[in-house]
């Protein structure tokens, strides 16, 4: 049977937002969604456990932009309240900043990406510490001819670079908001406008989300010590 | 060369609003246009698009393509954000090789 997909990043500028979000989901055979929060419209009670509204699982991300020292300063802060932190790097200097970060789970690639943001040094990198990369569809879904062009030639470049055998490659299209996202399938459809094929990108919407958040989850409970060791309570 | 064969999609229309009607001609322009958009005239030729059946009412309908355009007609049906000015999410309900059964998914939808 066909896992269900994993929308990966969904901005929420208000509390309905999420409402219709999870209208959608059932239609979309979505069964997780990653939320961008940064007003926090939506109240985590059970962090680091996901949120669980209509079946639907909810869970926390944040994406850090900006300079190398501001993203350093920022982090410690919100990892610890986050299931997801990415960076979305300017250069590829940051980029590699980024991957040799523990608190960081990978890269985000948006709307803003050059194809300069990945080179083989990064995408070796990527691989060896098992990090992810992040592409937001969302500008293939509303930008028109020209700036499409511009934009599908900068993830063109990006993950030329990328093996999607070897590297975590996720798809994700809800930057915008709600109205945006889409089924797992047509995720992996629009893939193909920069040249990923189907049969690689086959877990980008489903297992590779999955396990950063399964282990995430893990990681963020206070049980955790580290290093595979718990701290048992109980009879 | 291997020979074309035809394929069928059920689709749904899901508006901001339930009561907004989406013409059959608005929606088959703008299939043309996001699928010209995206994968040229020569992918248009190549799609086999045919609008088989459209319920302006419920905004459901049957899509005939070619088998090998598959992945393709899901992400034009995918950047099919607004027609006619007004929002939009498009979304497959049934992709199948025999009609009968897209038509049955269809009338499911309509109950």
């Amino acid at each position: 049977m066909p896992q269900k997909t994993v929308e990966f990043n969904l901005t929420i500028s208000s509390s309905y937002d999420l409402q219709e979000a999870i209208k959608f989901a059932p239609i979309l055979d979505i069964s997780t969604i990653v939320i961008q929060d940064p007003h926090e419209h939506v109240l985590f009670d059970t962090f680091p456990e996901p949120l669980v509204i209509d079946g639907i699982s909810i869970y926390r991300k944040t994406i850090l932009r900006g300079e190398t020292g501001r993203i350093q300063s920022l982090l410690r802060k919100v990892r610890y309240t986050n299931h997801v932190v990415l960076v979305e790097p300017e250069d590829a200097k940051q980029a590699t900043w980024a991957i040799l970060q523990p608190m960081i789970d990978g890269l985000f690639i948006s709307r803003n990406a050059t194809g300069k943001e990945t080179g083989l040094n990064v995408s070796a990198l990527l691989r060896k510490h098992e990090k992810a990369i992040e592409i937001d569809l969302s500008p293939i879904l509303t930008e028109r001819e020209d700036k499409l062009s511009r934009i599908l030639r900068a993830y063109r470049r990006v993950t030329q670079q990328l093996n999607p055998k070897t590297h975590r490659i996720i798809l994700s299209s809800g930057e915008e908001g709600p109205w945006l996202l889409r089924r797992g399938k047509a995720l992996r459809g629009l893939s193909k406008t920069f040249g990923l094929s189907i049969e690689q990108t086959a877990y980008a919407t489903t297992r590779y989300p999955r396990e950063i958040l399964e282990a995430n989850t893990e990681k963020l409970s206070p049980n955790y010590q580290g290093g595979g060791i718990w701290v048992i309570t109980g009879e | 060369m291997n020979k074309e064969r035809q394929r069928y999609l059920a689709f749904r229309i899901i508006t901001e609003e339930e009561t907004i009607t989406i013409p059959k001609e608005s929606f088959v322009q703008s299939l043309w246009r996001v699928t010209r958009e995206l994968w040229g005239v020569v992918g248009a030729a190549a799609s086999g698009f045919y609008l088989m059946e459209y319920d302006e009412h419920f905004k459901t309908g049957l899509l005939r393509y070619a088998h090998n355009f598959r992945n393709e007609l899901e992400a034009v049906l995918a950047r099919l954000t607004s027609i006619n000015g007004k929002r939009v999410l498009v979304t497959s309900l049934i992709t199948c090789a025999t009609i009968n059964r897209a038509k049955k998914k269809l009338e499911t939808q309509g109950e």
